[in-house]
């Protein structure tokens, strides 16, 4: 009885690579699948949580960062490189966060203050949800925001994301996200002062 | 690190308030979650990106049977079925039509095919009549109306002398 011997793959840290390393990898069918999964082991958190923060629920989220890597792989081969891998990956999620979203709202059409109280009580009751009052009244404020605000609003905020990079992300002017940015602080605040918070 | 510092300074010109906030993450996941995403992804991938196999290449026997397996499955069957029943009924009646009109021919007594001319004489033409070689039998019934002179001395032409002494 022959063996087969499986080659010995070493492991490398998924922060050092880089994602020139990770596209060579994808390239061939040899070292495709390492590719893959380092891919996912380098973005899956920082995209799980940017969706997350769109989304909310857990079990959304699950569906829209999956439906968001199978189009990333099927689309892999049309990367342009113009752009960082990393915003690419951002934009798709984006995007089907949005698409999500959408589908969602068509479904059950909720007023801005049933919609309010319904995000509450549902991180209330969210096991995998372990904020506090003022957290809750923080998404609760950044939820009143437009869309694009939104978006803007949790990318600089929450991921310290450069205009440069947003801008790539969004497909928007630098200008235009600075001025969104800045709109979106002065409600955020002004929903959380009037609210007697923070 | 130079660009974390120029997000907070810029969020504390633009709200105080907000800058002050912890930002610490409220979402949590399940155990093991990011380990099991990877190849659960990578399942779904896989699945979508699958290209059906390509179809063996048949002899003309294999395909030939294969035509004919196709013809038994049940849409075909049916139908090929409905259409054999139609053809052995059309052939059944038509069948049973010729044969009638035969036998009925057939069994046709002379006496009785006489006594039906006999009975519809009207229905016969004349000139028809007289082309046929009739029996001078089938004249029974017949009356002086029926034949003109004409007629009468075709007849006559055509009957012998002994004949005639009998009918006389």
């Amino acid at each position: 009885m022959s063996q087969i011997i499986k080659p010995a793959i070493l492991p490398i840290p998924t922060q050092d690579i880089t994602d020139e390393e990770i596209l060579v990898l994808l390239d061939k069918s040899s070292t495709y699948e390492r590719g893959f999964k380092l891919l996912m082991s380098k973005y899956q958190e920082r995209l799980y949580k940017h969706i997350r923060r769109m989304v909310w629920g857990h079990d959304d989220t699950n569906d829209v960062i999956q439906n968001t890597f199978i189009k990333v792989f099927k689309g892999i081969q049309n990367y342009q490189q113009q752009s960082k891998l990393y915003t690419w990956l951002y934009r798709i999620a984006t995007n089907e966060a949005i698409t999500f979203l959408n589908k969602k709202q068509r479904k059950s059409a909720i007023s801005l203050d049933d919609g309010e109280n319904h995000i509450a009580n549902q991180l209330k009751t969210d096991a995998y949800f372990d904020g506090d009052e003022i957290q809750i009244k923080l998404l609760k404020a950044i939820d009143t925001l437009p869309e694009k605000q939104r978006i803007v609003f949790n990318l600089r905020y929450f991921e310290e994301m450069s205009y440069n990079d947003m801008s790539s992300v969004l497909e928007t002017s630098v200008g235009a996200l600075k001025a969104s940015y800045h709109h979106a602080v002065k409600k955020v605040e002004g929903y959380l002062v009037g609210s007697g918070n923070a | 690190m130079k660009s974390k510092k120029e997000i907070q300074d810029e969020l504390e010109k633009l709200s105080p308030h907000l800058a002050k906030l912890k930002k610490t993450d409220p979402f949590k996941v399940p155990d093991d979650y990011f380990a099991q995403m990877s190849s659960e992804v990578f399942e779904k991938v896989q699945e979508a990106n699958k290209v059906p196999a390509p179809e063996p290449s048949l002899s003309f026997f294999d395909r030939l049977a294969a035509g004919i397996k196709t013809l038994f499955q049940p849409r075909y069957a049916v139908g090929f079925g409905m259409v054999a029943l139609l053809l052995i009924a059309v052939f059944v009646f038509n069948k049973g039509e010729v044969n009638t009109d035969s036998m009925l021919l057939a069994d046709l007594q002379v006496t009785d095919a006489q006594q039906y001319l006999a009975d519809n004489i009207d229905e016969f033409d004349e000139s028809l009549l007289l082309d046929l070689d009739l029996d001078i039998n089938q004249m029974d019934g017949l009356t002086g109306e029926d034949l003109d002179d004409e007629i009468l001395e075709e007849l006559f032409e055509d009957l012998d002398e002994q004949l005639l002494e009998e009918l006389l």
